[in-house]
């Protein structure tokens, strides 16, 4: 995977509204998608994956109808769980109503965006992942010129060092005649 | 245009972005997963687990915004309130026939949908 694309994992169990945002998102072609229809597949995938998703989008009311069953709230406290991979991962949490208990939980949990499944939300969804891969790609650049700045301050110095030497040395054999 | 009285499949196409195979395929998904959730809220409601019955109505909500079934889903947000808040729960028998119904008129519509596709 190259690093302009972006990798997204989707968590749903209505399997209508997994497929119509599995079609709308496959529009874009910088993106590498996934779906699960319930949490537990979801957690062991990104577990066992060397290169965690960019986006998690993420059904706050997954099915638990079995008490092994992972809630949407259960695998967005996993994904934040560890500091170091949750910096990296931006969970975008789906409802199918609005409901500030909801919102505030997600948010509170980590999410990036809380998005009601009315008939604006794959728009809102494509704009939050045009923002996190914006962001990712300025990260990278940044990093970049972090790199390239210590790297020329590195040869300025040894220039300048070097530099000096020839300075001294010129002046000395220039006192010894 | 809407050529259809129960359902509506304008939001459908826009989602389907030109894609009939996506359409019927949509289509089909709905014809045969809300008659199942349909059976286990039946269930449900026989055996008195409102909360379930609530936890279906929240399900059943999307499916039916799919294929423009606007009131059906007014309708299952107040089965979901009912269920899940056990609020006036003497009312989602006859709420139950109703949604049956519902489905079943919006069911003969989609079917000659998918005969058109």
């Amino acid at each position: 995977m190259s690093n302009s694309r972006t990798s997204v994992f989707i968590v749903e169990d209505d399997e209508m509204f997994l497929k119509s945002v599995q079609h709308n998102l496959a529009q874009n072609r910088s993106l590498d998608i996934s779906v699960f229809s319930d949490g537990e597949s979801a957690i062991k995938a990104f577990d066992a994956a060397p290169k965690k998703p960019h986006v998690v989008i993420l059904d706050y009311f997954l099915s638990t109808d079995n008490a092994s069953k992972k809630s949407g709230l259960d695998v967005l406290k996993h994904i934040k769980s560890n500091k170091k991979i949750a910096k990296k991962v931006e969970v975008i949490m789906l409802s199918g109503q609005e409901d500030v208990d909801v919102a505030v939980n997600s948010v509170e949990a980590g999410a990036y965006d809380y998005v009601v499944k009315n008939r604006s939300a794959f728009l809102r969804v494509q704009n939050d992942i045009k923002r996190i891969a914006a962001h990712r790609s300025k990260k990278q650049e940044n990093k970049k010129l972090r790199t390239f700045i210590i790297f020329l301050s590195i040869l300025l110095a040894v220039l300048a060092f070097v530099s000096l030497i020839f300075t001294i040395d010129n002046t000395f054999f220039g006192l010894l005649g | 245009m809407n050529n259809y009285q129960y359902i509506n499949l304008e939001y459908l196409n826009e989602v389907a972005l030109g894609n009939q195979a996506f359409k019927k395929e949509m289509l089909e998904t709905f014809c045969i997963k809300t008659p199942n959730s349909i059976a286990q809220m039946e269930i449900a409601l026989q055996n008195q687990d409102y909360e379930q019955v609530g936890k279906i109505a929240h399900q059943l909500k999307t499916s039916f915004a799919f294929v423009g079934m606007d009131s059906t889903v007014e309708l299952c947000k107040k089965m979901q309130d009912m269920g899940l808040k056990k609020n006036d729960v003497h009312l989602l028998p006859d709420c139950f026939i109703l949604l049956k119904n519902n489905l079943l008129l919006g069911l003969k519509e989609i079917d000659n949908e998918l005969n058109i596709l």
